[in-house]
């Protein structure tokens, strides 16, 4: 399935959806403390002692804002509020239950540290559980504590969070690790180095950015697009067409191990789109071992590189699963 | 028109091939050139040669490199068209001499890839939505439906390995010259899927050099000079984008062959060709380019592989010389260098890897996505 575009480029309009929580009420919890920070040029975020940081940075500014956020809006079911929280660690997570009175559920230390992203990931979570008339209670800290209470109108229709996290590859190496975070110093000089042509880059944000191609009035898709047919060898007689909802199937492929990535080896594939081109890309969120002719696939929006240090965004194909968001 | 006849090779020359640290392109240039004056008696080349057909695909000079490294200056011209550089370079010198430009013509392939400081073929992106570039990853394409089809495995893969390894240590100028098994090649470190580290040719550095002359113009020069018989070249869509791929085949090479042999006179390519040199970048580009020069059915080479058909004592001897695998690839010297073996094979100069009563020889490059193909027969007669 592709979607003809009438030329300008628009993939699709969107209806607003239907409002699905509702902020009612906040505590902020400040407090003068300098646990993390990051000074100018450093590549990672320093920190005080943990212990320390543990117990004044994220502990007792949380709890104070919780148990507030609690009183404050002790006429709305306060003991049966779900609860996300955004700790630096499981420990604390588990601590500031135990405090909260709240058993351990949802979120709470399965997916890491998501850094500035973390409370808004541990909401997202809680969202995805909870059912309509449910009050979700978020906790972020950070010079102090923050807690939000939601109220909830309506379940949400399909989970985003839990069936990426089923997809879930543990690392398991310190090796993997260091380059999973790029902390490896290879031979090569790191592809971020290569420049990237921000003029090449504006003339093919539709190919880019809409996996837009196109097909000729032979009925021939080529992607990425071209002036003249690959097939019947006429000029400029294409209307525009986005692959980015489409599903296609793997023609062939190879496991690159040489190819500079986080995660080697990556799975390269020859994805023939139904009804459409054939593109050359990695597939991701997949074991390199389930790579196979004929694997059905969609296409995700990735970061694909970082040449010119800069994150650099392309599609990748996925496998298609039966919970997919 | 054919180019059957008209051209004569008189004189190659091969530098060593490896990781030249204490070379560079000037040294490699001069080994190799001076060797085939040498070849074809050729004491004054201000004099001898007319102009200067040459390639390289790493200089950041270019065609210059030749030029001054030598000393002669003459209508100097590069060519380039990725791994088939160096049979282009020798296909553009036969093309001026059959058209009565020129009576003798110096081709020069040469590169030096080492003094990049990494190992391996560089990882280039070239734009927002390129995967980082490689070339095994591009030649891996055909393995997996192809082995599904034909029933195929990294074990043939392999024993094309061993062959070329194994035919290395006999070539004095090859920069591999030690013999492996079918176990080391199974347990070496992948590279890109099926390709483990012994099924990829190493960067190297090297160059050779060929001097042709116009046919009634050879016996000047030397009394057994070799006749080319066809030179051709072929392109294909890019596999990457082309909608009919099947992934069992390199087009390209099927396409320059149809030419090469039409040039040539060749209705039955394994019975007519004696020692074939082939664009062995990847063992299974090699295994591909037994079927798509119609050595044999698309689908057998596996049989072939098994029965030792390609070996140096086997029916039709490939890479005699232990090809990429043994001599590295750098690029625009190999398709001169497998011109170099031919001569000597058909010259019976080939030493301990000689093959008897050879009297047709082909060499073969292919290159890009892959999309170019070059062809070369020379012959003894």
């Amino acid at each position: 399935m592709s979607l003809p575009l009438d030329g300008g480029g628009e993939v699709g309009v969107m209806s607003p959806p239907a409002t699905l929580a509702t902020l009612m009420g906040s505590v902020e919890q400040g407090e003068e403390i300098v646990d993390v920070w990051r000074r100018a040029d450093d590549r990672f975020v320093h920190s005080w002692e943990e212990r320390f940081m543990t117990q004044h940075g994220f502990l007792e500014p949380a709890l104070k804002a919780a148990l507030s956020l609690k009183e404050r809006h002790a006429a709305m079911q306060a003991d049966s509020w779900l609860w996300a929280v955004s700790a630096p660690d499981e420990r604390s997570h588990r601590t500031l239950g135990k405090q909260l009175g709240v058993s351990h559920s949802g979120y709470w230390g399965k997916v890491g540290f998501a850094g500035a992203a973390d409370a808004l990931l541990q909401l997202a979570g809680a969202l995805e559980e909870a059912q309509s008339g449910a009050h979700v209670a978020l906790i972020a800290s950070g010079d102090g504590a923050e807690a939000l209470l939601f109220s909830v109108s309506r379940k949400a229709e399909r989970p985003v969070l839990a069936p990426q996290l089923a997809r879930r590859k543990p690392i398991d190496s310190l090796d993997r690790y260091r380059r999973a975070r790029d902390l490896i110093f290879p031979e090569y000089p790191p592809a971020d180095d290569q420049g990237i042509s921000a003029t090449v880059h504006f003339r093919e944000r539709d190919e880019d950015i809409s996996l837009i191609g196109q097909a000729c009035a032979c009925g021939t898709h080529q992607f990425p697009k071209g002036r003249v047919c690959v097939r019947c060898g006429k000029r400029d007689q294409f209307q525009p067409v986005s692959y980015a909802e489409a599903t296609g199937r793997i023609v062939t492929y190879t496991l690159d191990a040489f190819f500079p990535s986080p995660d080697s080896p990556v799975p390269v594939a020859m994805v023939a789109v139904d009804d459409g081109p054939r593109i050359h890309m990695q597939v991701a969120d997949i074991d390199a071992k389930d790579v196979q002719i004929g694997l059905p696939l969609r296409f995700a929006f990735r970061r694909i590189h970082q040449a010119g240090r800069r994150p650099n965004y392309f599609w990748k194909a996925i496998p298609i699963t039966e919970d997919q968001p | 028109m054919s180019l059957r006849d008209k051209i004569a090779v008189v004189g190659v020359g091969c530098s060593q091939f490896g990781e030249n640290w204490t070379m560079d392109a000037e040294d490699m240039i001069v080994d190799s050139v001076f060797e085939a004056y040498a070849d074809a008696s050729i004491d004054e080349p201000e004099r001898q040669i007319d102009a200067i057909y040459c390639g390289s695909l790493y200089s950041p000079t270019g065609p210059v490199d030749v030029s001054e490294a030598l000393k002669l200056y003459k209508p100097l011209t590069a060519v380039y068209n990725y791994c088939a550089t160096g049979t282009e370079a020798f296909r553009a010198g036969c093309m001026a001499i059959a058209a009565g430009v020129y009576d003798t013509v110096l081709v020069v392939g040469y590169d030096k890839p080492k003094d990049r400081g990494v190992s391996g073929p560089s990882v280039s992106i070239r734009g927002v939505r390129d995967l980082p570039a490689t070339p095994a990853g591009w030649f891996a394409l055909c393995a997996a439906p192809y082995f599904a089809k034909f029933g195929a495995g990294r074990e043939h893969l392999a024993r094309i390995a061993v062959k070329n390894h194994a035919n290395g240590c006999l070539a004095p100028k090859s920069f591999l010259k030690r013999k492996i098994t079918v176990e080391d090649a199974l347990g070496a470190r992948m590279i890109s899927w099926p390709f483990g580290l012994y099924d990829c040719a190493a960067q190297t550095d090297g160059a050779a050099a060929v001097i042709i002359t116009r046919a009634d113009l050879a016996r000047g020069f030397r009394d057994n000079p070799v006749w080319v018989k066809a030179v051709a070249s072929g392109s294909a869509r890019n596999p990457q984008t082309d909608p009919d791929n099947d992934f069992l085949r390199w087009k390209a090479t099927e396409n320059a062959a149809r030419e090469a042999y039409k040039m040539a006179g060749i209705d039955d390519p394994f019975r007519q060709i004696d020692v074939a040199q082939l664009h062995d970048c990847f063992t299974l580009t090699e295994l591909l380019s037994y079927e798509d020069l119609r050595f044999c059915p698309k689908g057998a080479a596996k049989e072939h592989i098994e029965s030792d058909t390609f070996t140096l004592s086997g029916e039709l001897p490939v890479n005699t010389d232990g090809g990429l695998k043994s001599f590295g690839h750098p690029t625009a010297a190999t398709g001169v260098r497998m011109i170099v073996e031919n001569v000597l094979q058909l010259q019976g100069r080939a030493g301990e890897r000689q093959v008897e009563g050879v009297t047709l020889a082909l060499s073969h490059n292919i290159g890009g996505f892959p999309t170019g193909c070059a062809i070369s027969i020379l012959g003894a007669e």
